[in-house]
C-alpha cells in the first residue's frame, strides 16, 4: 500500500477529533482547473496519481497559484487539509535537517501554501505573522493540515501555493469546520510534526512526533503559540501538559486588543507532565492572547471557557 | 568537683564599710586558664552587687579578668551564691569584690574551686539556676525561665545568646558529650581573643569528635533559631563541649610594656572587637602582644583608650560624630583616644587607625590571602590625631544566602561597612553591622493571619490578576488599596517591633519581587491627589503604568508610616522603589519611608545614573526617575539598591562615586550593592559552578573601593585604586596599574557602544572590554610582569590570583589554536596518521534534548574530533564510537552530493555573519551548504573508514572557500553527531550539549587558525 493510499483510508490525516461537515471540498479528479483556480497559466494541469486518480500539478517555475474564493464565517475553527508532494531534491524524507531548515529560514526557499482572508468587500485582509500557512517539504505525498480562525470581518479565503522552483503536487484538498472544545488552535498538536497550525518555535524548537506516535512542541527559549480569542468578561481556564528543560521553563501569556496593541503579560504555569491549570479573567479590552514558551516540551495546551 | 586551690584567704567573713566604691571581699591565687567556681553566703539588708577581678602578674586587670555582669545582685531575700568563669591567660590573682550604696552585707563561706567537671562550657546546664548567667554573658532575646521543673535558657526570634570564651588546644580533639546540644555555631578566637574563623555547623551535627583548628586559642558557641517561621522559640537544656585527646601547648606571647590597650570592664562587644582587632594586628605586624586592660596600668607607656567611655574630653568631636557610626582619634602625650558615639564607630576607628599607622590593607576578603602587611620591630603611631564620619549612616553589600560568610564578615568590618547579614549566614553582632528586621508586605501580614487562615477569612487580601484573586504564600503584592490590608500591615509591623529583641536600626518593609499588583475595582479606581487632580489609570498590569502603582503602594506605606511613627518616632522604614515603584509616585513620600532606589536592570553600569543618555535605547528614563526621586526626598534619607557587582575586570566604582555622591548630596540613607561571598564555595546562582572567590580574583580591588566610596563618595575612585595597588600589589604595582588603565580605557571609551548590567556574561565583559579593544596581549603581558615583580608572599598571590582569573575567562572563550601542521597536506585523509596526533583534539560531546530531556549528559556514544591545518585547508577528523558499526542508518552512497540521512557527524562554522554546514556519513556520503544555499559547493574533500567499534570521517576544507586567511583570522565552530537516525535508538549530540541549530554564544568554541612557523 501507498503512503498516498494509506492516508487517504486513513482520512487525510487520522484526526482524533469527531467527524465535521466539510464546508469545501476538492479533489482535482473531474473538474478542470479553471474551475478552481483564479486562473490558470501554462503548464499547470492536473495528471494521474499511481492510484489512478487525478491530482494537481503546478509547474517549478510558476510563481503562485490561487484558488478561487471559499466561505469561511470569522471566529470559527477549521481544519484545512489535503495531501502534497514535491520534487525538490532536499526533502524530510532525505535529509532530516530539512525540517529544521525550514524553521530557522522561515521556509522562505520552500514551497508553500497560505491562507488570504477577504472581507465582504472582496478586500483582503492583512493579518501578517499570524502563521496561516506552512511549508510543503515531503518528496511522498503528506497530509497537511492547518487548523485556523478567520479574523473579524472575514467573508471568504483563498489558498495560495508557490511551487519554489520545484513541481508541486496537490490532491484531496477540503476545509471542515471543526470544534475540539477548545478556544485555542491544534491544542494537542495531533496533525504531526510538520503541520504547525502558526505555532512558532524558537532557536532549536520544533515539533516532534515521538516513537509512541504522540507528537509535541519544543518551544525552545521564546517560542509562540498562535494567537487565540480571548474576552475581558468570561472566565477562562487555561490547561497546560509537558516539561520543563530546565527547572524555570515556564509558560507566559501576553494579551492584545483588537488592534494588535499588546496591552500586557503575565507568568502562567510551569507545565508537568500530570498537567497544570490556571483559571483568569483577561484584563479589559483583551481581543486576543498568546503563550509564549521558555524551554519546554508541550504536549497539550487547553483553553477553554469555565463561564458563557 | 575538687576543693580550691587556694594558697591565702581573708577572713571568711568580713564586715566592709558602706561606700559607693567597690570593697575587698577576699583575694586568691588563681591558675590561668582554668575553670573555677566561686561560692559565698552574703546576709544584706539592701541590694548590693558583687564582681570579679583577676589581676596578672604585674598586678594589672586584663579586661578578660573582669567579671562583673548586671544580675550578679545580692538580695536581702537570698543567702547562696555561685559564679563559675575561667581565669584569664594572665591571670594569677582573683579579687571578689562589693558594691552597695547602702550597708555592705556579710559574707560567709567564700570559697574558690577548681571546676573539674568535664563539661568545658561554663553553666552548660544551667545549674545555677534562675538569674545565674556566668558563663553566658553576651545575649539578646535569650532568657533564663523554669521549664518542666529544670531552668533552660529561652532564645525567641531574632534573640542570640554566645557562651563566655572556652581555652582550647589548637590541634586537640574535641566532642560533643552525649546528650549536648548540637545545633549551635562555633566561633574560634586565637590568642588575642579576636574571632578568626567559624567552625561549619555541620561539625556539630554529623560529627563526634573534631579537631580543634591551627590558631585556635578559644572557641565561643552561639545559639539562635535558624528559622524563625518555624520555631517559636527555643530551649537550651544541655549545652557541652569536652577535651577528647591532643596537648598542643597553648604558646602565649609574652605581654609587652612599653604599650597597652585600655578597654572599659563593661565595653560593648563591638567595642572589645576594636580592641582586639588592634591587640591582633599589632602583634602581627610589630611582634607585640599589648596588654588588653580594663584599668589604664601606672605605666608610663603609650595607652591606646578605646571606646566611648573615654571621649568626654572631646565634646566637640562628640558632637562631630552625632549619632553616625563614624570615628575621631585624639592623641594627648602618651594617651591615644579611639572613640565614637556608637561602638560600630569605635572599631571602624580602630581599624582606620591601623591603617593609617602601618602599611596594612585588607585587600579582600579571603582567609589565606587578603591581607596583606610588613612586619617589623614595634609599631610607632605617628598618625593619631584624625576624624571621620560616614556619608551614609547605612552602607551594605548584600549576598545570596545560605553561604558561609564569615571572612566577608570581618573585610565588611574592617571596611567600614554596617551590613546586615541574617544571623543564619553569619554572626556579625560583635562587627557593627546593623540590627535589622526584613520583610515583604505579606510576611508582616502573615505575622497577623497566617497565610493558611488569612486566605480563608480575607481572600480579598490577595491580589486581583486578570480577574481572579491570586492566592499564594509567596512572591505576591496585597490589595494596595484595601483598608483592611492597611490596617493588618500596621499590625503585623507592630507585632514585629514589640518581637525584636534588639534596637533596630531600622525596618525594611518592601514589595514582592514581581510585576504583578492588583487591579480590583478599588485599585482601579482613579487616585484623587493633594492638588485636587485626578490620576487615573492607565492599564491593570504595573508594566504598563509604573506610576499609578507605585502612587497605589506608597499611598499604602504613608499610611503605616504615618501610624507607626506615633508609637515609634525614631523608627526607620525602609522600602523599595523598584520594578514599578522605580518611578516615582504622584504624592508625596512618607519623611520616615526611605525609599530604596533600584535602576534595575537597563540602566548601564559603565555611566552614573544621571548620565542618563548613555542608557542606549532605554534613554533617560532611568536619571529622570533618579533626578525625581533625589530632589523629591532631599534630607529624607532616599537610599539605593546597586548592582555593581559584576564578573570581571571593569571600572565599575567610577560610575558608583557619581551615583553615591549624588546621593550624598540629596541626605542619603542607605548606600548598598548588591555583592557575594569571597569563599571557595560554588556558584550555583549563575549556573558555572565556579567558587564565589573566582569573582573575587578579578573584582576585588572594585568591591573594596566601592566600600570606601560608600563611607565617603567624594573621594576619587581612581586615587583609591591606586592606594589599594600600591599597599595590595607593592612592587607590581605599577604593571597592575598599567594593566588597570587599559580595562579602564576600553571600559570608559564612548566609541564601544555596550550595555553593561548585572546580568552581563563573563565572557561578554571580557570580550567587549578586552579582546575586542585589542588589549589581550598586553594585558596578560602586564599581568605576567606583575607576577615576577611581586614579592610579598601574598601580593604574589593575589596577582597570581588575578592571572588565573584573566586566564580561565580567556579560556571561557573556547578559543582553541588549530595547529599549523605541513604534514596534514598529504596525511590528512590517513585516519592513524600520527601527525593527526598534533592536531587540536576536542571530547566529551553531550546528548542533546529532542522530544526527550537530557539535560546535557554525556552522550552514550562518544565522538572526537581532531583539527589542524596548512596553508590551504582546514582538516578535521572525526571519529564516531559506535559498537555496532555494522549497523550504522545510511543513505545509498553517491559519488556526488548527497544528505548523509542516518549516522553522521556535522561541522558548523560561522565568522560571525555567514554560516556553513558540513556532514558527512560512514559511507562517505557528505553534503555542504552556506546558509540556506544547498547548491554552494566548498570542493571539500573527504574521506571515511571505519574500524571495530568506530568509524571515521576526515574532510579538508578549503580555506579559500570560507574566504579566510590563515594566520589572520578566527571562526566559530559546533560539532555534532547523529546516531542512527530515528525512534528512541536516536541519539543527537554535540560538543556543547546543545542541538546545533541553538545559535546561543556560549555553545561556539572559537577556532584561532594556526600560523605557519617561520
Amino acid at each position: 500500500m501507498s503512503i498516498r493510499t494509506m492516508l487517504l483510508l486513513t482520512g487525510l490525516c487520522g484526526s482524533l477529533m469527531l467527524p465535521a461537515n466539510p464546508i469545501h471540498t476538492q479533489s482535482f479528479d473531474t473538474e478542470q482547473p479553471e474551475a478552481y483556480l483564479e486562473s490558470v497559466v501554462e503548464g499547470v494541469t492536473t495528471v494521474q496519481t499511481e492510484d489512478g486518480g487525478m491530482c494537481l500539478a503546478l509547474p517549478a517555475e510558476l510563481r503562485v497559484s490561487t484558488m478561487k474564493a471559499m466561505p469561511v464565517t470569522p471566529e470559527t475553527t477549521y481544519k484545512l487539509t489535503f495531501l502534497a508532494r514535491t520534487d525538490r531534491s532536499d526533502t524530510v524524507e532525505s535529509n532530516d535537517r530539512a525540517h529544521m531548515e525550514m524553521l530557522q529560514s522561515y521556509g522562505r526557499f520552500l514551497p508553500m501554501y497560505e491562507l488570504l482572508f477577504f472581507d465582504s468587500d472582496g478586500e483582503q485582509i492583512q493579518r501578517s505573522g499570524r502563521g496561516f500557512g506552512g511549508s510543503i517539504l515531503t518528496s511522498d505525498w503528506y497530509a497537511y493540515s492547518l487548523a485556523f480562525q478567520p479574523p473579524p470581518e472575514t467573508a471568504a479565503v483563498k489558498i495560495r501555493f508557490s511551487p519554489r522552483n520545484s513541481p508541486l503536487y496537490i490532491d484531496n484538498l477540503e476545509i471542515v469546520s471543526i470544534d475540539d472544545g477548545t478556544i485555542n488552535v491544534n491544542p494537542e498538536f495531533e496533525y504531526g510534526e510538520l503541520n504547525y497550525s502558526g505555532w512558532r518555535p524558537a532557536r532549536d524548537g520544533r515539533l516532534y512526533t515521538r516513537p509512541d506516535g504522540k507528537t509535541v512542541f519544543k518551544s525552545g527559549y521564546g517560542g509562540v503559540s498562535p494567537f487565540f480569542p480571548l474576552r475581558e468578561t468570561v472566565t477562562y481556564q487555561l490547561y497546560a501538559r509537558g516539561q520543563r528543560q530546565t527547572t524555570n521553563g515556564w509558560l507566559s501569556l501576553t494579551y492584545y486588543d483588537a488592534e494588535g496593541k499588546r496591552l500586557g503579560d503575565r507568568f502562567l504555569l510551569r507545565p508537568t507532565v500530570e498537567g497544570e491549570s490556571v483559571e483568569l479573567v483577561p484584563p479589559p479590552g483583551t481581543f486576543e492572547a498568546r503563550l509564549v514558551m521558555y524551554s519546554v516540551i508541550l504536549e497539550s495546551f487547553r483553553v477553554t471557557a469555565l463561564t458563557p | 568537683m575538687r576543693n580550691c586551690l587556694f594558697l591565702w584567704t581573708l577572713p571568711l567573713c568580713v564586715m566592709l564599710a558602706a561606700g559607693a566604691d567597690p570593697a575587698l571581699v577576699a583575694e586568691y591565687e588563681v591558675r590561668p586558664l582554668t575553670q573555677y567556681q566561686l561560692s559565698f553566703e552574703a546576709d544584706a539588708e539592701t541590694r548590693a552587687s558583687w564582681e570579679v577581678r583577676i589581676l596578672d602578674g604585674d598586678g594589672r586587670l586584663p579586661h578578660s579578668g573582669c567579671f562583673k555582669e548586671p544580675w550578679q545582685t545580692i538580695q536581702p531575700d537570698r543567702q547562696e551564691y555561685r559564679q563559675w568563669f575561667y581565669s584569664p591567660a594572665e591571670g594569677v590573682k582573683l579579687q571578689l569584690l562589693c558594691t552597695s550604696e547602702e550597708a555592705q552585707p556579710a559574707f560567709n563561706n567564700v570559697r574558690l574551686d577548681e571546676v573539674d567537671s568535664g563539661n568545658l562550657v561554663i553553666n552548660g546546664d544551667f545549674a545555677g539556676g534562675l538569674n545565674n548567667y556566668s558563663g553566658w554573658r553576651d545575649r539578646a532575646g535569650a532568657t533564663l525561665v523554669e521549664e518542666k521543673g529544670r531552668t533552660v535558657l529561652r532564645i525567641v526570634p531574632g534573640g542570640y545568646a554566645l557562651t563566655d570564651p572556652i581555652p582550647v588546644m589548637p590541634g586537640a580533639v574535641y566532642a560533643f558529650p552525649p546528650g549536648a546540644l548540637r545545633r549551635g555555631q562555633m566561633m574560634v578566637y586565637d590568642q588575642t581573643m579576636l574571632r578568626i574563623d567559624d567552625l561549619p555547623p555541620y561539625h556539630h551535627i554529623n560529627n563526634t569528635t573534631f579537631t580543634m583548628p591551627a590558631e585556635a586559642a578559644y572557641v565561643r558557641m552561639l545559639f539562635f533559631i535558624k528559622w524563625p517561621h518555624l520555631e517559636s522559640s527555643i530551649s537550651l537544656t544541655n549545652v557541652g563541649l569536652m577535651h577528647v585527646e591532643g596537648e598542643a601547648a597553648a604558646t602565649a606571647a609574652p605581654s609587652a610594656t612599653e604599650q597597652e590597650i585600655v578597654l572599659a570592664a563593661d565595653a560593648d562587644m563591638i567595642e572589645e572587637r576594636a580592641a582586639r582587632e588592634l591587640q591582633h594586628w599589632l602583634y602581627k605586624i610589630g611582634g607585640r602582644k599589648l596588654p588588653v586592660l580594663a584599668k589604664p596600668s601606672a605605666a608610663d607607656n603609650v595607652k591606646l583608650y578605646v571606646g566611648t567611655t573615654w571621649a568626654e574630653r572631646y565634646p566637640e568631636d562628640l558632637d562631630f560624630l552625632g549619632e553616625s557610626d563614624g570615628y575621631a582619634v585624639r592623641r594627648d602625650g602618651k594617651a591615644i583616644y579611639i572613640f565614637g558615639t556608637k561602638p560600630a564607630g569605635v572599631l571602624f576607628g580602630a581599624i582606620r587607625f591601623l591603617e593609617e599607622n602601618t602599611d596594612i590593607i585588607w585587600a579582600r576578603p579571603h582567609e589565606e590571602f587578603g591581607t596583606v602587611y610588613s612586619t617589623q620591630d614595634g609599631v610607632e603611631f605617628a598618625v593619631s590625631d584624625f576624624r571621620s564620619r560616614p556619608a551614609f549612616p547605612a552602607r551594605a553589600f548584600s549576598f545570596p544566602g545560605g553561604l558561609p560568610m564569615t571572612d566577608t564578615l570581618f573585610w565588611m568590618s574592617r571596611l567600614g561597612l554596617n551590613t546586615s547579614v541574617p544571623m543564619k549566614d553569619g554572626f556579625n553582632r560583635d562587627m557593627g553591622g546593623h540590627t535589622i528586621m526584613n520583610g515583604s508586605f505579606f510576611s508582616y501580614i502573615f505575622k497577623v493571619h497566617p497565610f493558611a487562615e488569612l486566605k480563608e477569612s480575607h481572600p480579598e487580601f490577595f491580589p486581583m490578576i486578570d480577574g481572579k484573586r491570586m492566592i499564594k504564600e509567596h512572591w505576591l503584592n496585597p490589595c494596595f488599596s484595601n483598608p483592611e490590608v492597611v490596617k493588618t500591615l500596621i499590625a503585623g509591623l507592630r507585632i514585629a517591633l514589640a518581637e525584636a529583641p534588639e534596637k533596630l536600626d531600622y525596618l525594611s518593609c518592601f514589595q514582592a519581587d514581581t510585576w504583578r499588583v492588583c487591579s480590583c475595582d478599588s485599585c482601579m479606581t482613579p487616585i484623587q491627589l493633594p492638588d485636587g487632580s485626578i490620576l487615573a489609570p492607565k492599564s491593570p498590569y504595573s508594566e504598563e503604568d509604573s506610576r499609578f502603582f507605585s502612587t497605589r503602594m506608597f499611598m499604602m506605606m504613608n499610611e503605616a508610616a504615618d501610624v507607626l511613627m506615633k508609637e515609634y518616632p525614631d523608627l526607620k522604614l525602609v522600602t523599595h522603589a523598584y520594578i514599578y515603584s522605580a518611578e516615582p509616585p504622584a504624592v508625596a513620600v512618607h519623611p520616615a519611608l526611605k525609599p530604596q532606589y533600584a535602576a534595575y536592570s537597563t540602566r548601564t553600569l559603565r555611566y552614573p545614573i544621571l548620565d542618563g543618555d548613555a542608557n542606549g535605547a532605554w534613554g533617560d528614563i532611568w536619571e529622570k526617575r533618579y533626578r525625581t526621586w533625589l530632589e523629591r526626598h532631599e534630607g529624607k534619607g532616599l537610599s539605593v539598591f546597586s548592582y555593581y557587582n559584576l564578573n570581571g575586570f571593569s571600572a565599575v566604582a567610577d560610575a558608583a562615586a557619581s551615583d553615591f555622591r549624588e546621593l550624598a548630596k540629596a541626605g542619603g540613607f542607605l548606600a548598598h550593592t548588591e555583592s557575594c561571598p569571597d569563599v571557595e564555595f560554588p556558584n550555583n546562582y549563575t549556573g558555572n559552578g565556579d567558587p564565589y572567590s573566582y569573582i573575587w580574583d578579578v573584582d576585588a580591588m572594585e568591591r573594596w573601593v566601592l566600600a570606601r566610596l560608600m563611607w565617603d563618595p567624594s573621594q576619587e575612585p581612581q586615587e583609591l585604586r591606586e592606594y589599594y595597588m600600591q599597599r595590595s600589589f607593592r612592587e607590581a604595582a605599577e604593571p597592575m596599574m598599567k594593566f588597570h588603565a587599559l580595562v579602564r580605557a576600553s571600559w570608559l571609551d564612548p566609541k564601544i557602544d555596550k550595555l553593561v548590567n548585572c546580568h552581563i556574561s563573563q565572557r561578554d565583559l571580557f570580550t567587549t572590554f578586552i579582546v575586542e579593544p585589542g588589549n589581550e596581549e598586553r594585558a596578560r603581558t602586564l599581568l605576567v610582569e606583575a607576577e615576577k615583580a611581586a614579592v610579598h608572599p601574598v601580593s604574589k598571590q593575589l596577582v597570581q590570583r588575578i592571572l588565573s582569573g584573566f586566564d580561565r575567562l580567556s579560556a571561557r572563550l573556547n578559543r582553541e589554536a588549530i595547529p599549523w601542521v605541513p604534514e596534514s597536506t598529504h596525511d590528512w585523509n590517513a585516519a592513524t596518521s600520527t601527525h593527526w596526533e598534533k592536531a587540536i583534539a576536542f571530547t566529551g560531546f553531550g546528548k542533546v534534548d529532542d522530544w526527550r530531556v537530557f539535560d546535557r549528559a554525556p552522550a552514550e556514544h562518544q565522538t572526537e574530533v581532531r583539527t589542524m591545518c596548512d596553508r590551504e585547508n582546514l582538516y578535521f577528523r572525526i571519529v564516531a564510537w559506535d559498537d555496532a558499526v555494522d549497523k550504522v542508518v545510511v543513505a545509498p552512497y553517491s559519488a556526488t552530493e548527497q544528505f548523509p540521512n542516518g549516522d553522521r557527524v556535522e561541522i558548523v562554522l560561522t565568522d560571525g555573519s555567514k554560516h556553513w554546514y558540513f556532514t558527512i556519513g560512514p559511507n562517505g556520503n557528505r553534503y555542504d551548504a552556506r546558509g540556506w544555499e544547498q547548491s554552494w559547493e566548498s570542493d571539500w574533500q573527504v574521506e571515511t573508514t571505519s574500524d571495530k567499534g568506530s568509524w571515521t570521517a576526515m574532510a579538508a576544507i578549503p580555506m579559500a572557500a570560507l574566504d579566510i586567511e590563515p594566520g589572520t583570522t578566527q571562526l566559530q565552530a559546533r560539532f555534532g553527531r547523529v546516531y542512527r537516525l530515528r525512534g528512541d535508538e536516536r541519539e543527537e549530540s554535540s560538543l556543547a550539549g546543545a542541538s546545533i541549530y541553538n545559535r546561543h554564544e556560549s555553545f561556539w568554541t572559537t577556532l584561532l587558525i594556526g600560523k605557519e612557523e617561520q
